[in-house]
């Protein structure tokens, strides 16, 4: 590892960047190494990049419409399903059909989940994606 | 229930490779994909972004963060997950999990779906056979 100095960053991203990593446990070293990689992963293999980033908006919000009232989900409405799009928790449903059958047509982004606290689940993408980002 | 496939010799050497339809079932669209056969991936259904928004995955996603994508590096990867119908022969309609990354070049089958089946690489006459 080597200690560099970047000029002209910018400075409000810079604070942002800064703020997510410590709420994350992660140094800022940690974190621009994987800004690079990710960087050079997405600029050489023309990645969808723009698509990807307006998925991440719309499931910011409506992760975040969940997150709002994830308390009291828990308490009143565990194992049950939600259905989730535009910012907003559209119902209750007793079964992901149910749930899924609540998401407007057209939505461009909506969220059907099972109402309960565990930690992510991690997939081993194995060495053929793994090929492709190196 | 058997179905046999040919290996793809889109790379060398080749490789085993099965055909599916997938669709999605809130939109109801469905799209025939190639998918390689992976061991090495722990999940059912790895598709392009393309796909996956073309058949209307995003509108009923997993919580964002649920899943997180590991590389064989040990460096993790932002998934996306939903749900989706998987077809294998016409009597054959498997629900299953549906994933995208954003930068893929091929679809890729794994262990989630390939071990409720028996599989059988046959690698000397290049032919892939399951039994569900």
């Amino acid at each position: 590892m080597s200690t560099v100095a970047i000029k002209k960053v910018d400075k409000q991203l810079y604070r942002k960047v800064k703020a997510l990593a410590s709420l994350k446990g992660k140094t800022m070293g940690e974190v621009v190494s994987e800004a690079f990689s990710l960087w050079i992963q997405l600029a050489g293999k023309g990645a969808s990049v723009d698509k990807w980033i307006e998925l991440e908006e719309l499931a910011r919000e409506d992760k975040e419409a969940f997150e709002r009232e994830k308390s009291s989900l828990l308490r009143d409405h565990k194992g049950q399903y939600a259905a989730i799009s535009r910012g907003r928790i559209l119902g209750i449903f007793n079964t992901e059909r149910e749930a899924l059958q609540a998401i407007p047509e057209n939505t461009k982004h909506g969220i059907v989940t099972r109402i309960e606290d565990r930690p992510p689940r991690v997939i081993d993408l194995g060495w053929s994606v793994t090929e492709q980002f190196l | 229930m058997k179905v046999r496939a040919k290996y793809s010799s889109d790379e060398i050497p080749e490789f085993p490779e099965l055909k599916v339809v997938l669709s999605d079932p809130h939109s109801q669209k469905f799209i025939e994909i190639r998918a390689k056969v992976d061991t090495g991936f722990s999940g059912s259904l790895l598709i392009g972004l393309d796909d996956y928004t073309n058949l209307g995955f995003p509108a009923h996603e997993n919580l964002v963060g649920s899943i997180v994508g590991r590389l064989a590096s040990g460096t993790s990867v932002s998934v996306r997950a939903s749900k989706g119908i998987l077809k294998l022969s016409d009597a054959e309609r498997i629900p299953c999990s549906v994933y995208t990354i954003p930068v893929l070049a091929r679809p890729l089958i794994g262990r989630e779906l390939l071990n409720l089946w028996r599989t059988v690489l046959d690698g000397q006459k290049g032919a892939l056979e399951i039994e569900t």
